[in-house]
């Protein structure tokens, strides 16, 4: 306990709060980092032919580690810690009084959801929306996750758009199943002769849904690297034809020539874009599935 | 080009190719951070608005209720203040018919009294007449008896007689 010359008393737990909490965020780093090596080392080879680490006592490239993993490690510790401290700001909030800042905008995205939710599906699937408030954060920070430039977006990966096209499918047979009975599954086979249709149709939503939100991200990265390199390019070429030499400096001008434009439009832009309709789309099948 | 190629190469490579890591990966992923968010924000999240809408209610019920026992004291009193008119009214009213009936009252008891006075003051002034009338006779009476003792007494000639009478009555008359 310390006393200044008021006679106040602070407490231990008052006088360091910041430094506590920059400690424990580096520590907090060094030991995931830490945790997700040991893991790697206990369960991956390097194969040094291939360049890739792969799961011991397995050849095929299903069970090679790709860079989209270290993606989806990242943005779920980052929404971990962002959901852990948007809880204590909530709880901390008086609710009598106007809520203010980071509360206010949770409140915000929280009821948007939620009146989504209900309009969508109605009050009895209201409990639907935190997986909708799921796919929105998870997917808008994965789709511009490629704005940091560490590793590839997880969404640029398929295995994990055909992840969530496989939930949003288990989602839509379960609410089918849950409140039309077997009417749901009888329903394929109404006019009988269109039933390999319906049935094909079915099958294919998960995949239509996955490879849409799929194939707009990669070929946003792919279309930025073709930039980043066709500028880093350019200017070599401009600066050997100048100096006579080499100096391999391309690479620095590119964040300078319109690429911030391009950033716009192919991650925050087409991100949100295909964000908004992979929700639309799932929320428009699990509705008509249900109802 | 050819680090251009590999770069393409491995982005479409190490996305395209279906790949089970990658997949458990975000299911455990979506579970944890579903279940998170269901827990840490969409609870108290909702726990919060539901507490502001209770507060929010409440709070209009109980200006409701108030306004409407404002509304009734108000009434009260507006009944109350027409009631205390009237009944002023009514005081003044009662006041004046009073005042008349009093009025008229004092006025006949004051004529009886000034008639019982006037009437007392006669019958006075009678009774002191009949006393002076009275008294006035036995001094006659007497002047003559002492009158004619002096003439007796005397026994004087006329002439005499006349003037003893008038000095008699001179006498008196002092």
């Amino acid at each position: 306990m310390l006393e200044n010359s008021d006679g106040v008393l602070y407490t231990k737990k008052q006088v360091p709060s910041k430094l506590i909490l920059i400690v424990s965020i580096v520590v907090g780093f060094v030991l995931v980092v830490a945790f997700l090596g040991i893991i790697v080392n206990l369960l991956f080879n390097y194969n040094d032919t291939k360049n890739v680490f792969q799961l011991k006592g397995t050849t095929d490239q299903l069970f090679s580690l790709v860079p989209h993993v270290m993606s989806i490690i990242i943005i779920t510790i980052f929404l971990l810690v962002f959901m852990v401290i948007i809880n204590t700001k909530i709880k901390k909030a008086d609710p009598l009084k106007k809520p203010e800042g980071l509360v206010l905008a949770v409140i915000l995205f929280v009821s948007t959801i939620d009146k989504f939710a209900v309009d969508m599906f109605g009050e009895k699937m209201k409990s639907l929306a935190p997986y909708i408030g799921y796919l929105a954060v998870y997917l808008f920070s994965a789709n511009i996750f490629g704005l940091l430039g560490f590793t590839p977006p997880p969404t640029s990966n398929l295995s994990v758009t055909l992840s969530f096209g496989i939930s949003t499918f288990l989602i839509i047979r379960y609410y089918g199943i849950k409140f039309n009975g077997w009417g749901h599954l009888t329903s394929l086979f109404k006019p009988f002769l269109l039933s390999p249709i319906n049935i094909i149709g079915e099958i294919a939503f998960p995949f239509t849904l996955s490879l849409r939100l799929f194939g707009n991200i990669l070929s946003g990265t792919l279309i930025m690297t073709l930039v980043y390199t066709g500028i880093a390019g350019g200017f070599n070429f401009i600066l050997t034809t100048i100096f006579g030499s080499n100096l391999g400096i391309g690479e620095l001008f590119a964040p300078f020539v319109g690429v911030p434009f391009l950033h716009i439009y192919f991650d925050l832009f087409s991100g949100f874009i295909q964000t908004f309709v992979f929700i639309l789309l799932s929320s428009v099948f699990i509705s008509s599935a249900a109802n | 080009m050819a680090e251009l190629g590999k770069k393409i190469g491995d982005l479409v490579q190490g996305g395209l190719f279906p790949n089970l890591i990658t997949f458990f990966t975000q299911i455990l992923a979506t579970l944890i951070l579903f279940y998170f968010l269901k827990k840490l924000v969409w609870k108290p999240v909702q726990e919060m608005l539901a507490k502001r809408s209770e507060v929010i209610v409440a709070e209009l019920e109980s200006a409701k209720a108030a306004k409407f026992e404002a509304e009734a004291m108000k009434a009260e009193y507006e009944n109350d203040l027409k009631n205390a008119k009237a009944e002023a009214n009514k005081m003044m009213e009662n006041a004046r018919i009073q005042a008349l009936e009093s009025k008229t009252l004092i006025i006949q008891e004051a004529e009886k009294e000034a008639a019982y006075k006037v009437e007392k003051a006669t019958k006075e002034i009678n009774l002191e007449r009949d006393k002076a009338a009275k008294a006035l006779k036995a001094h006659v009476v007497d002047i003559a008896f002492i009158a004619a003792e002096k003439l007796v007494h005397e026994n004087l000639d006329d002439k005499k007689n006349r003037q003893l009478i008038d000095k008699f009555i001179e006498e008196v008359g002092e």
